[in-house]
């Protein structure tokens, strides 16, 4: 099965970026969406079935962060594993965003590799939740 | 008042984050006369209580570089162009990222404002700067130079 991955920033480079980090991954994914901010990434989850949103926190419109909390009150959006790309290096910032149910966070600049991992891990725990 | 890293600090942040994003190797340069000349600038804030405001200033023709590296393409390709800008503006909030942290504190949630990009003359970049107390430094790239500024205090 081939998982589709939801992109958030409102950063066209970056979301070119880790477009391509994963494509080069190797990991199994079908399709990749992109959404600008928190706002038009709530309405692609409505839209479609998401397997991962990649988000920034700093954007225009509606936050990283302000994304997770309207999916948590979301009954269908509330499983959907979030991962936070972001240059912020805040401990207690990560902390916030882990207590919002945020599943990884990796720092800008990441490495390729990184990327994979992270968005690996992420499904593995993923598919093990679904088939539980 | 806020303390601001030195410029040795400033420098070691930048040019890592550029060697890690962009396999850009950059060096310190002397300051250079832009006078006359336009710059592609991305400026952005960052506020915990007080408020501090970095700017990159770049010759134009390191935007394109900086944007074929980051996207993994050729340096005079359309994408590379037409990306420029945002690729200077991506560059400044990576470099906010790890500043944050060094002004603030890794315990303060502080905010990272979205970085506003755009071609400004020096003057009017100076001009706006004049009430505030800023650490400048010059770095180079094969030539193309680069600014960074970040100012602490009452104009900021």
């Amino acid at each position: 099965m081939s998982y589709c991955i939801l992109l958030v920033d409102d950063s066209s480079v970056v979301r070119h970026m880790v477009r391509k980090a994963i494509e080069m991954s190797g990991l199994d994914v079908g399709r990749i969406v992109e959404a600008a901010n928190g706002n038009e990434a709530l309405q692609a989850m409505e839209e479609s079935w998401i397997d991962v949103v990649v988000a920034d926190i700093n954007m225009p419109v509606m936050t990283g962060a302000e994304m997770v909390e309207q999916m948590v009150a979301r009954d269908f959006m509330a499983t959907t594993p979030v991962i936070i790309v972001s240059s912020e290096k805040s401990a207690k910032r990560i902390e916030e965003l882990k207590r919002l149910g945020v599943k990884a966070y990796l720092n800008k600049p990441f490495r390729p590799e990184q990327i994979k991992q992270v968005i690996g891990e992420v499904l593995r725990e993923r598919k093990e939740a679904v088939h539980a | 008042m806020l303390e601001l890293p030195s410029a040795e600090r400033l420098t070691e942040i930048v040019a890592g984050i550029l060697a890690d994003a962009t396999f850009m190797f950059v060096e310190s340069a002397e300051t250079k006369d832009w006078q006359g000349t336009e710059l592609l600038c991305a400026r952005l804030a960052m506020e915990h209580g007080e408020r501090v405001e970095l700017m990159l200033r770049a010759e134009p023709a390191l935007g394109p570089t900086l944007a074929a590296n980051l996207l993994g393409t050729e340096v005079d390709s359309e994408e590379a162009r037409a990306s420029a800008g945002a690729a200077l503006g991506e560059l400044a909030n990576m470099v906010a990222g790890a500043l944050a942290v060094e002004v603030f504190g890794h315990e303060a949630i502080c905010h990272i404002g979205i970085p506003e990009v755009a071609v400004e003359s020096t003057l009017d970049s100076i001009a706006a700067l004049a009430a505030t107390t800023c650490k400048t430094i010059v770095l180079t790239e094969e030539g193309h130079h680069l600014a960074v500024m970040l100012c602490a205090g009452a104009g900021a």
